[in-house]
């Protein structure tokens, strides 16, 4: 793998990434700061929730919002980080090819001694690579604050919340792989997986609700990512092998179709 | 699958591309040999942007062959292009980048160790190389995707329109680039849309218009096969005999009098016509050389093989 390409792409991307990495960071801070407040208060909390109409409390899972791990689930991991991974996924894989080929970069960069496979290839592991560093730190973010904050949960628990969520933009970076590869325009790669993302998100919190929705979830990877509550009682290995092997289908077709594909203009 | 064809560099064999339905070239087939340059002509949209970037590998190949060093372009190892070097017309870098970032990442990218050569170059060309690109004009631009092209000494370079936004004394800087690497047997191709621009760099010229090849001939042999205007003039009224004599010499189309000047059309050789005129009495004989993009706007919009047949005789 050309290791220039590897750290040229993280170079390109830095600034994004840090952004995205430092706003996740403060945010589960910010949670585990407030947390011990709502513990404190959890009498009046509960009372509170048992106002809150039923859909809204199915939508946001808020079963046992005082506990800490019903808490993390209903502020963090039901929406807010799956979603951030969804989102820095989709545009990572769709920036891969299609932004070179856009910006016109790819004629020069496609013209080097190197292949086209390699060339994905190492934009897939710089992606991969990016949202690991992003779930470490907000692994070791969590680690750190719940055991600050006194909240008990398994490091194993907490690691397998992150690994789920970051499998989830690993998939969803694979349709941005497969559309710029097979488009070679990022805007459509861009906004159709991200709309894919919102969609799955969407279908999987109003399932409750929806029984449509609720059929779909065995098919849906948003379920596959947090539906096992992965903080509770860890993952689920039919569900990361699902994330994963959806993933695998996409990269390999994006490898597939960018090698046959005709570079735009 | 390796094919050797003659000892051509670069061999297009019947190279098509389509688009869908949508025709890119059709039907293109000639040779650069090493240590030669060929310059590919054609209008714009012509077709010359797609067949180099046939030969480069950005686009699939619809039907025909590429064979670049003995190698079908469409089964050829990335590696291959290790020594093809290749400037895009429609040229973009990587804008965040010093240029010497850029070059010191194709180096890399290609596997060379990083020599004094791009600062020779770059001195060469006149080009700083401690700006970020997307601070350096267009010209200078030109010169980081030149020196890219150069850089690792490539048996085979393809320039889309290379000398573009270049001023005349950096063009002439590229010249002495594009004759040091044919005196070591690179073959170049060569593209343009002016014909004047290749004439002096170009051994032949290879015209394509509407996707179709128009003609592959020396710059000199196309000049000589294309029609010129010989004009004589005589100290009185020129007699229908004298003229019959003047259009029945070997190479002239055309003769018409007007008066006591006659005016020719010829090709090939003048000189049955001048002996002719001579022994009708000549006065003065003024000969007009078809400018080069003449014969290339007359080949270009006839396609016809009428090379060079002067648009604004005087035909009183």
């Amino acid at each position: 793998m050309p290791v220039r390409l590897l750290t040229k792409t993280w170079r390109d991307h830095w600034r994004g990434l840090l952004a995205w990495t430092a706003g996740l960071v403060a945010i589960a801070a910010v949670e585990l700061y407030v947390y011990p407040g709502i513990r404190d208060s959890s009498a009046s909390i509960g009372q509170l929730m048992e106002s809150y109409p039923e859909a809204f409390r199915e939508f946001f899972r808020m079963e046992d919002y005082t506990s800490g791990v019903g808490f993390l689930n209903v502020e963090l991991f039901s929406m807010m980080v799956p979603l951030v991974f969804i989102a820095v996924g989709a545009t990572w894989g769709a920036a891969a090819t299609a932004q070179e080929e856009e910006r016109g970069t790819a004629d020069f960069l496609l013209a080097l001694p190197v292949g086209r496979g390699q060339v994905l290839i190492t934009k897939m592991a710089a992606t991969i690579l990016a949202l690991t560093g992003i779930a470490l730190a907000l692994m070791l973010t969590l680690a750190v604050g719940t055991d600050l904050v006194d909240i008990d949960i398994p490091l194993g628990h907490i690691a397998a919340a992150c690994l789920a969520s970051s499998l989830l933009g690993g998939l969803y970076a694979g349709i941005g792989f497969l559309l710029g590869a097979l488009t070679g325009r990022r805007g459509v790669a861009l906004g159709v997986a991200i709309a894919l993302g919102l969609a799955a998100f969407l279908a999987y919190s109003l399932a409750p609700m929806v029984d449509a929705f609720d059929a779909v979830n065995p098919v849906n990877p948003f379920a596959w990512s947090v539906g096992s509550n992965p903080l509770a009682g860890g993952l689920a290995a039919s569900d990361v092998l699902r994330l994963v092997g959806v993933s695998a289908v996409l990269y390999a077709g994006a490898l597939l179709a960018f090698a046959r594909h005709d570079v735009r203009t | 699958m390796s094919t050797t064809r003659g000892t051509a560099a670069v061999s297009l064999i019947g190279l098509t591309k389509y688009y869908g339905s949508r025709r890119g070239v059709e039907q293109v087939t000639f040779d650069v040999a090493p240590g030669e340059v060929v310059g590919f002509l054609g209008p714009n949209g012509a077709g010359k942007t797609t067949t180099m970037r046939m030969l480069v590998g950005l686009l699939r190949i619809t039907r025909g062959q590429a064979v670049v060093l003995g190698v079908d372009i469409a089964r050829a190892p990335p590696g291959l292009r290790a020594r093809i070097g290749y400037l895009p017309g429609a040229l973009a870098l990587y804008s965040n980048l010093t240029g010497r970032q850029f070059l010191t990442f194709a180096a890399r990218m290609r596997g060379l160790a990083v020599s004094g050569r791009i600062d020779g170059l770059a001195e060469r060309l006149d080009l700083d190389l401690d700006r970020h690109i997307h601070d350096l004009s267009k010209g200078n631009r030109q010169k980081v995707g030149v020196i890219q092209a150069f850089l690792h000494e490539p048996d085979v370079l393809i320039l889309d329109e290379p000398t573009s936004g270049l001023d005349p004394l950096v063009q002439r800087e590229f010249e002495g680039m594009v004759d040091e690497a044919t005196a070591r047997g690179a073959a170049i191709l060569l593209s343009s849309h002016v014909l004047s621009e290749v004439d002096h760099l170009a051994d032949r010229v290879a015209i394509v218009n509407q996707g179709r090849l128009v003609v592959v001939q020396s710059v000199e042999g196309l000049r000589q096969g294309a029609l010129r205007t010989i004009e004589l003039a005589f100290s009185r009224p020129v007699d229908t005999a004298a003229l019959a004599m003047i259009e029945g010499a070997t190479g002239v189309i055309q003769a018409v009098a007007h008066g006591s000047l006659v005016t020719c059309t010829v090709r090939g050789s003048e000189h049955d016509l001048l002996r002719v005129a001579v022994d009708c009495g000549v006065d003065f004989v003024r000969s007009r050389d078809p400018g080069l993009d003449e014969i290339f706007l007359s080949l270009v919009a006839g396609g016809d093989g009428n090379a060079g047949a002067p648009a604004d005789q005087d035909v009183a």
